[in-house]
């Protein structure tokens, strides 16, 4: 209690000093935060992703990305598909329950690229459980569903809906073709509440394609999908590569993990900063008060006592700054998913400030001010009482 | 508190060599005594006061506080003796600046875990005792010299302790000011029968203890009365 008394008043005591060490944790703070959102949010819609889809076996081509929007911009784009001919092959394999061949394109709208996957309607159900029509009904030939926050986005509503009348549109697509929209689905924020879906047939027909970016395969028993996966590969399909759900989602997570390191980094130069003005401000309070210091041992206090009071202030101080730096990160946040979004041309945000991210960022501000104390804690510890008495 | 130092030496080491700071001084002082060290600027009347109050030890030499041999002690065992039996009185007063008067006297009570109902009705009544009750919530900055001393011997007497260490109490204080201190040590000694040992260059401060002595060249020689 007096290690905290005395830190807060000594906080007080030079407000200027302590009020520029708080502005540099809050930037670090904010700059991280703002920063990391991008990837956590990424992950955040790959997880909620592929958590709501029900495929145990991919089959893609090898020059492929695995993301579950598709290709972003150009990472992950190619031209490259895996033919028609092989579905019945794959769906004739021992322990292959269901295959359902999808198709990826990209149409662009006023507000950006959207993502639009050709599956069969018999497919919807049972491979993305969890999206649920919210409004109108699944798609017939020549008709489309929209996710929930693409039609937001949009201004879109069902044909059947009165909608129209009140100035939203109930057809959507590239170009001329509009495609009239049966129905809007959510995934509970995943990246398909932002997705078009058409009828498999009408995307081959569109592009005149012979071939498929993607084979999903629901196998009868999960714990052998190891093994269903050998047999696709034993069919010796040529420039494909085959996944089950746990390697999939593994070679996803490295595209985020490259996202957050990169992210990290850039960060981290503000972070440095920052632990620089923590530790200069505490050094600088230190030499200030060798004498209280001096005073404190010689009446008794044990040098514990004395070393808790001055990380106590800088922590005080670094946590203050960090809890600032999050309102200002969540600002920031806004304004960098603003410009990414609108430098990939994506109709879905990125950013998400997530708990996760909360909790990393008190932690790193904790963190700022333990590394801020540390140089004036061991001077601290180590002053000797009859030299700090005398300390002038 | 009684105290005793016996053939106590003192030296600090310098790259030119040891240099002798106090040589074989005996010194006992009786529970309740009150004396005073006076010496030339250099001549380690301090130094003479930090062994007594453990926070330096002697090169050579043994320290007795109440029968109590404390010269080898460990920190944490000094640490405790000044904390709950010595107070000490600064020359720069040494309070802290960010604190209030009664805050200031409160602190070696908090370091002690006293309970907070007797710390504070301790705090009022030292407080009264020095004449500052009137001031106990006032920054101590905007304190006069002299009464900024008078906190610090509140402080001083905080945890009840047996001996006050007194290192040039009057030092940057007027006339009038050294007197009411004075007034102060010698009442809390007379009345509370606390061992006061004072050091001063001021023979008028040096006449309020019952016996005085003189430290010079590191050698103490009791004066005559």
């Amino acid at each position: 209690m007096i290690a905290l008394t005395l830190a807060f008043r000594n906080v007080l005591r030079r407000r200027e000093r302590s009020l520029l060490t708080l502005v540099g944790v809050l930037l670090a703070v904010g700059a991280f935060v703002a920063m990391v959102s991008l990837a956590e949010g990424l992950y955040r819609r790959v997880s909620l992703e592929l958590d709501g889809r029900a495929v145990d076996v991919y089959v893609v081509p090898r020059t492929a990305a695995p993301l579950p929007t598709g290709p972003v911009g150009t990472v992950g784009l190619t031209t490259d598909t895996v033919a028609l001919t092989w579905i019945e092959k794959i769906a004739a394999l021992k322990n292959v329950r269901r295959v359902a061949p999808i198709t990826r394109d990209q149409w662009t709208s006023e507000h950006g690229t959207v993502m639009v996957v050709g599956i069969e309607p018999t497919s919807l159900r049972e491979f993305l459980p969890s999206l649920e029509i919210v409004e109108g009904r699944v798609f017939e030939a020549g008709q489309i569903l929209v996710g929930v926050g693409l039609a937001a986005s949009e201004g879109l509503t069902t044909a059947s809906s009165q909608g129209a009348q009140e100035g939203l549109k109930n057809r959507f697509g590239p170009g001329e073709s509009r495609y009239p929209i049966s129905g809007i689905v959510s995934s509970g924020s995943g990246f398909q509440d932002y997705f078009v879906y058409l009828p498999l047939a009408t995307a081959l027909e569109t592009n005149a394609r012979k071939g498929v970016q993607e084979v999903w395969v629901k196998v009868e028993d999960p714990h052998r999908a190891a093994e269903v996966v050998q047999a696709i590969e034993a069919l010796a399909i040529p420039d494909v590569k085959v996944m089950t759900r746990k390697d999939y989602l593994g070679a996803a997570s490295d595209y985020i993990e490259y996202a957050w390191l990169l992210q990290f980094a850039i960060s981290a130069i503000g972070v440095l900063i920052a632990i620089t003005a923590a530790m200069n401000t505490m050094l600088m309070s230190t030499y200030e008060r060798m004498r209280e210091f001096g005073t404190l041992r010689a009446i008794g206090a044990p040098r514990g006592t004395v070393v808790t009071m001055v990380v106590t202030e800088s922590v005080m101080l670094s946590l203050l700054g960090g809890l600032l730096g999050l309102a200002f990160g969540w600002i920031g946040s806004i304004l960098l998913d603003r410009a990414m979004v609108t430098l990939l041309q994506l109709s879905f945000p990125l950013a998400a400030i997530t708990p996760g991210l909360i909790i990393q960022a008190i932690l790193l501000s904790l963190f700022v001010g333990l590394v801020g104390a540390a140089i004036p804690s061991v001077l601290v510890w180590r002053v000797d009482i009859v030299r700090g008495l005398r300390w002038n | 508190m009684k105290l005793e130092l016996q053939g106590v030496h003192k030296y600090f080491d310098t790259p030119s060599g040891p240099i002798k700071i106090l040589e074989n001084i005996n010194l006992q002082v009786a529970q309740g005594g009150f004396i005073s060290v006076m010496g030339p600027s250099g001549s380690g009347k301090t130094t003479l006061l930090h062994l007594l109050g453990c926070l330096e030890q002697p090169s050579f030499g043994k320290v007795f506080l109440e029968d109590t041999e404390v010269t080898d002690a460990e920190e944490t065992v000094r640490e405790r003796i000044r904390l709950h039996h010595i107070g000490f009185v600064f020359q720069n007063y040494n309070l802290l600046p960010t604190l209030t008067v009664i805050e200031n006297v409160l602190l070696p009570m908090q370091l002690a875990n006293v309970k907070t109902a007797e710390q504070i009705t301790r705090a009022q009544s030292l407080l009264r005792l020095v004449d500052l009750e009137n001031r106990a919530h006032d920054p101590v900055t905007r304190l006069s010299g002299g009464q900024q001393q008078r906190v610090a011997i509140a402080r001083a007497l905080s945890n009840l302790p047996g001996l006050i260490l007194a290192d040039e109490p009057t030092g940057n204080l007027d006339g009038r000011s050294s007197k009411e201190v004075m007034d102060v040590l010698k009442s809390i000694n007379d009345h509370q029968q606390i061992t006061t040992v004072l050091v001063t260059h001021d023979p008028k401060v040096a006449a309020y203890a019952r016996r005085t002595f003189h430290l010079e060249g590191g050698r103490l020689k009791e004066l005559a009365r």
